[in-house]
């Protein structure tokens, strides 16, 4: 069994920050979402978000689609099948650490009692 | 000082919940469309000529299309601009879940004539409204096949069932007609439902995508 440190170390640390962790989250949640809606439920700022979206589109996570709607740009971004695969993989290594991290806890408390 | 949402790991349940909500279930639109279904059924109880209105197919036209319009209209001028677009999640049921629910509606419409056929064949005559009393039992059904499921809450469907057997027995004790109950307080019962249920969507959209100004340059 690998251990914690190791297995933290093999995190993708594209995925792993917050906010793109955050709007990869939100994409897995629906087939595509746009800007605004992305700001609203990140909380994010315009160019934070800008920066972010377009460190995903590099890494081919997501796919960004942009056209006019009565005249006014529209952003719309989606999850690639790569970035779908690869955001499951992440939570479910976040959730695998959790659990060693809070037995490695639990292990300590009792040999301090 | 507030953190900023890049310091926290972001929370997955509550990112996926919003985002699901809000690409399936826009409740403000929900909330207008039962205020008219509601307003129906109220018209009904209250008109001196109320079996003319129900006859009237115009009416009925109205409310039925109303159901579906306003959804999106409230969806595509209110929700849109101001907190953006989604697109929901694109179903991709497996051939077993495709044939069970299709075995399970042609079972239901079977049953449901089986029944229509043998209460006329034999004169029966229900003491309550058979299909209010019908969409309680079903309410009913699905809050019990919630239980011990913690990402499912019951509550509601658990108090629409309650409502509506209440509704359908109102015959029995003779406090309304089995008319007035189909017509009037079914349409009312429901309309209720909508604006409760809509208004709380509604309510816990609005709580978690935060207002920001930077985003309204965007279509």
């Amino acid at each position: 069994m690998r251990s914690l440190p190791e297995q933290i170390s093999e995190l993708d640390r594209v995925i792993h920050e917050p906010a793109r962790l955050a709007i990869l989250t939100v994409l897995a949640g629906c087939d595509e979402a746009d800007f605004t809606y992305l700001l609203r439920v990140t909380g994010l700022t315009n160019g934070n978000l800008s920066t972010h979206l377009s460190r995903l589109a590099d890494a081919k996570l997501v796919a960004i689609h942009k056209q006019f709607v009565r005249k006014r740009p529209q952003t719309v971004a989606s999850l690639t099948e790569l970035g779908r695969s690869q955001i499951e993989r992440h939570w479910r290594q976040l959730k695998e650490l959790r659990k060693q991290a809070s037995a490695v806890h639990r292990e300590k408390v009792r040999e301090t009692l | 000082m507030e953190p900023t949402p890049e310091a926290n790991e972001p929370d997955r349940e509550r990112l996926r919940s919003v985002t699901i909500t809000y690409a399936g279930f826009q409740g403000l639109g929900v909330c207008i469309a039962g205020l008219l279904i509601a307003l129906y059924g109220t018209i009904y109880l209250l008109s001196q000529h109320a079996s003319r209105l129900a006859a009237q197919p115009i009416w009925f036209t109205i409310v039925m299309a109303g159901m579906f319009l306003v959804p999106r209209l409230v969806s595509r001028f209110y929700y849109r601009p101001k907190f953006g677009y989604v697109k929901a999640l694109s179903p991709n049921p497996s051939w077993r879940t495709i044939g069970l629910i299709t075995s399970a509606f042609a079972l239901f419409i079977f049953l449901m004539f089986a029944a229509g056929d043998y209460a006329s064949s034999h004169s029966l005559e229900f003491a309550f409204e058979p299909l209010t009393f019908l969409l309680g039992v079903g309410f009913l059904a699905i809050a019990f096949s919630c239980l011990g499921r913690p990402q499912y809450r019951p509550y509601q469907s658990l108090a629409a069932g309650v409502v509506l057997l209440a509704i359908a027995f109102l015959p029995v004790v003779h406090l309304q007609t089995k008319e007035q109950v189909f017509n009037g307080w079914l349409w009312v019962a429901f309309g209720i439902m909508s604006v409760i249920s809509g208004f709380r969507s509604h309510r816990f959209l609005i709580r978690s995508l935060t207002p920001n100004k930077a985003g309204r340059d965007h279509a």
